[in-house]
């Protein structure tokens, strides 16, 4: 039961709280509904094949349920704790697999808005959120960081693609994350 | 050249992209393990990554399977920003590298200096360095970025200090040249995506033969 005082929880936290609390099998078919086709599409757009999306998402999955006792809604949002699980699994498989592949990604950048621009989507609010936030920000910006985050691009990586020396990818990553916080938050 | 003894906010963001080779993720893993500042970047980062991954497209799974209650729910934690403050990075090589640092092979590298690699490829090599107290080391520049962190001891480079758990953070535009401190062996991990570029004519003669 919450408190009165503590900041209020949206349906994902009160969902792996059930299943962490309660081990709520109820819950988690709910969150496995909400959260494993986004995980699954994004590491899609990662370059990564439908099979092994759909494996990684079904482990990440797993231990969401067995970890979900150590979620704390006050540390973190569910989206950012399952995020978390989910890149650690990603580095786990990317250790085990040789990265001369990633260069066949999905997804070639154009603008921000290339990842988000097809249908079929059910959490509107979510991907308006991200749409608006990244127009805010300048080309030069965006572009470091949805090659970062959507495409897997190392900096070296970005650095070749677009001819600018480690420094200044570095430094556009950096004011392009420091301003898409200060608008998160 | 950053004068900070973190990893730039950038490292961060591609740690939690899950962008990195393993040499870098193991550097990196080590000093959030101490850091609690970079931890609190690293969460940052990954709320900006469940932005992105939140604000995308659906695919549809394939299959569902309830998790068998059998399973347990207490697993070690595995979110760097979720755990607790680690003081001693002694134990680095037995939980990182798998193996101690008496166990390690180690090539001599110039007056003081020895040098061990740890991986080796193309865009991901893993280095030890172990130089004796006061050791200049070569002047030298990157073909691409560079992260060493301090395991043991201290050594100057340029005005900045860099002790047991911190970081520099070198690129394609850094000449440095580290010198240990006086009063202790130095004994650190790089990890770097490219080959060095030595000032010295002996060290350039002599690169090849060390492989880096």
């Amino acid at each position: 039961m919450q408190q009165s005082g503590e900041p209020e929880i949206d349906q994902e936290s009160s969902l792996l709280l059930a299943i962490g609390n309660n081990q709520s099998q109820q819950a988690y078919v709910e969150l496995f509904e909400l959260m494993a086709p986004k995980i699954k599409s994004f590491l899609m757009g990662r370059g990564s094949s439908v099979d092994e999306s759909e494996n990684v998402t079904q482990d990440a999955m797993l231990s969401v349920w067995r970890k979900a006792d150590l979620f704390d809604p006050n540390k973190a949002s569910a989206r950012t704790w399952v995020y978390a699980i989910v890149r650690n699994r990603l580095i786990d498989v990317q250790r085990k697999t040789s990265r001369v592949d990633r260069g066949n990604k999905k997804y070639r950048y154009q603008s921000g808005n290339d990842f988000i621009s097809n249908g079929g989507v059910n959490d509107a609010s979510a991907q308006a959120q991200l749409q608006r936030l990244l127009q805010e920000l300048p080309d030069e910006q965006s572009q470091p960081l949805v090659m970062s985050y959507v495409q897997g691009m190392s900096h070296k990586e970005i650095a070749n693609k677009i001819g600018l020396p480690l420094g200044t990818v570095k430094s556009r990553i950096r004011m392009g994350f420091q301003r898409l916080q200060e608008m998160v938050n | 050249m950053s004068t900070s003894n973190h990893p730039d906010q950038a490292w961060f963001v591609s740690y939690a992209a899950g962008s990195l080779t393993p040499s870098f993720n193991l550097l990196l893993q080590a000093h959030l393990a101490v850091c609690s500042q970079c931890r609190c970047g690293l969460k940052k980062a990954d709320e900006i990554g469940a932005q992105f991954m939140f604000g995308g497209e659906e695919a549809p799974m394939d299959n569902f399977e309830m998790p068998n209650p059998q399973l347990g729910v207490n697993q070690n934690e595995s979110i760097e920003w979720g755990k607790d403050e680690v003081t001693d990075l002694s134990q680095f090589f037995d939980h990182y590298i798998g193996t101690h640092l008496d166990g390690l092979q180690w090539m001599n590298a110039g007056k003081g200096l020895q040098l061990c690699k740890l991986s080796d490829s193309d865009d991901d090599k893993m280095l030890m360095l172990r130089a004796a107290p006061g050791t200049v080391l070569p002047k030298h520049r990157h073909n691409g970025s560079e992260l060493t962190l301090v395991l043991k001891g201290a050594y100057f480079c340029e005005d900045a200090l860099f002790k047991v758990g911190d970081i520099e953070d070198a690129d394609d535009t850094t000449l440095h040249q580290p010198v240990v401190t006086n009063d202790s062996e130095c004994i650190c991990v790089a990890a770097v995506d490219g080959p060095l570029r030595f000032s010295g004519l002996l060290q350039r003669v002599a690169q090849p033969f060390l492989g880096i």
